[in-house]
């Protein structure tokens, strides 16, 4: 990874190009709007943020949290400031109108799925496809979200190191919540080795730098 | 603690103020971006003998539901004094003086937010004044500018705020205390650096028009040193210049 320049909100970084991610343009000079690194793409020049709150897109998959039931629906936290809503026709099974609590109960955790954001911000999930289900058992540990992709690494290369180091289920939710599951020990290095991840984000050559730590703790 | 005393004279022989400074010198200044743990960004700043703590929370889901507005985010600044920030000891909670504060300020930050792109959201801003030695309103929005930031608030820009005054018939830079009590006026100036828009401004005391220009002018130079110490203390900590 290159070295990439720090940039606070307002800051020129660059003229004449696109306004990627996290800019603003004005006449023919591109801002930072965000506190982040700066990453030049020749033609685009965009800020990748160090810390920003979860706003979730359509697809993404996300672990929240029950905070809510309706008739007919769950809601849910997913660590951002708009609650998701789960309809009952998109849980896996079929549940009669009024059995909800009897399968989803107010801080019962799950993986789902978003399908739709609009304008206003109403997110609504699902749960009816492979790999979204309830989670039964392990534990959930928070991330600042913008450190999900190197948490994940370059073709899934820092998450799988970890699940084979660790010997621990793993998922990364897009909005920074991880579930971690195994044996206790293995778990809490788990969860150590992934705040390490989250505090030196920016320096290079750390999946091999974690994997030593890894191994260390093991023995 | 003892009561600040007027001074025979405000300037002495050399042109220096009572504490030493030049016309047009800020206090010595310090900011801390990142200090607190719970906060989603904070920042902390001494100005002088000003101590401030500023932390950020948001943007967040609004309560109670009914001031959550359908197309932006909203701003909630709260400026608070700590019972012994100041030598008589301020009564805590709310105000006339500190709402008043909290509005002009929530004002002059929410002008630098892009708030469109958190609708139905709220941004929380608490300021604490640990303690006071004039100017906290302006040293303030510096810190809580820089605590957005370090929020990953999106922002046309950092406001940097800094006051300037007249004392002894002289158009002076960032009053401290005494000045601050018995000087002629007082002018606090908010302002986003890059374009030089001005997001607060009041005055207290006395001043003809062309001594306005001048104070404002004397500020905006402020708000631009201040402006830089703001951003080394936010790319001081990933190692960047």
């Amino acid at each position: 990874m290159p070295e990439r320049k720090t940039v606070v909100p307002g800051e020129l970084i660059g003229r004449d190009k696109k306004a990627g991610e996290n800019t603003y343009r004005d006449g023919d000079s591109v801002y930072a709007s965000v506190y982040g690194f700066k990453n030049d793409k020749g033609r685009e020049v965009e800020v990748l943020p160090i810390r920003s709150s979860y706003i979730p897109n359509e697809g993404d998959k996300v672990i929240g949290i029950v905070t809510d039931v309706n008739f007919n629906c769950w809601y849910l936290d997913i660590n951002s400031p708009y609650d998701a809503r789960l309809p009952i026709s998109l849980h896996p099974e079929y549940i009669e109108t009024g059995d909800l609590e009897q399968h989803l109960r107010i801080d019962d955790a799950v993986i789902v799925e978003v399908t739709e954001v609009d304008k206003e911000k109403n997110v609504s999930a699902k749960m009816d496809e492979k790999g979204l289900k309830k989670l039964e058992s392990g534990r959930i540990i928070e991330i600042s979200p913008p450190k999900v992709p190197r948490v994940i690494g370059k073709n899934a290369s820092m998450i799988s190191m970890l699940k084979r180091e660790t010997n621990c289920d793993l998922y990364v939710g897009q909005n920074g919540r991880i579930w971690v599951s195994g044996s206790e020990c293995r778990v809490n290095d788990a969860i150590n080795a992934i705040k390490m991840i989250e505090k030196k984000s920016n320096i290079s050559g750390l999946t091999d730098k974690i994997r030593n730590y890894l191994k260390e703790e093991e023995e | 603690m003892v009561k600040v005393e007027k001074p025979d004279e405000f300037i002495d022989e050399e042109g220096k103020r009572v504490d030493g400074r030049d016309l047009n010198e800020l206090r010595p200044v310090k900011i801390e971006a990142n200090v607190l743990n719970r906060a989603d960004g904070s920042c902390y700043i001494e100005l002088g003998d000003n101590k401030i703590y500023a932390a950020v929370y948001g943007p967040r889901e609004v309560h109670p539901r009914h001031l959550q507005e359908p197309d932006r985010a909203i701003v909630r600044y709260k400026y608070s004094m700590a019972p012994f920030s100041v030598s008589d000891r301020k009564r805590p909670g709310p105000g006339r003086r500190s709402k008043e504060i909290s509005k002009v300020s929530e004002e002059a930050l929410e002008s630098a937010i892009f708030l469109e792109k958190y609708p139905k959201s709220v941004i929380d801003v608490f300021v604490e004044i640990v303690e006071s030695a004039a100017g906290t309103r302006t040293t303030s929005l510096t810190a809580a500018s820089v605590a957005c930031a370090d929020a990953g608030i999106p922002m046309r820009d950092l406001i940097a705020s800094c006051a300037s005054g007249k004392i002894d018939e002289e158009i002076v830079l960032d009053l401290n205390e005494p000045e601050d009590n018995h000087g002629d006026a007082d002018v606090p100036v908010a302002m986003m650096p890059r374009t030089e828009d001005i997001t607060l401004l009041q005055m207290d005391g006395d001043l003809t028009a062309e001594e306005i220009d001048e104070a404002i002018d004397l500020a905006k130079e402020g708000c631009k040193q201040l402006y830089e110490e703001q951003k080394n203390a936010l790319k001081s900590k990933y190692g960047g210049k």
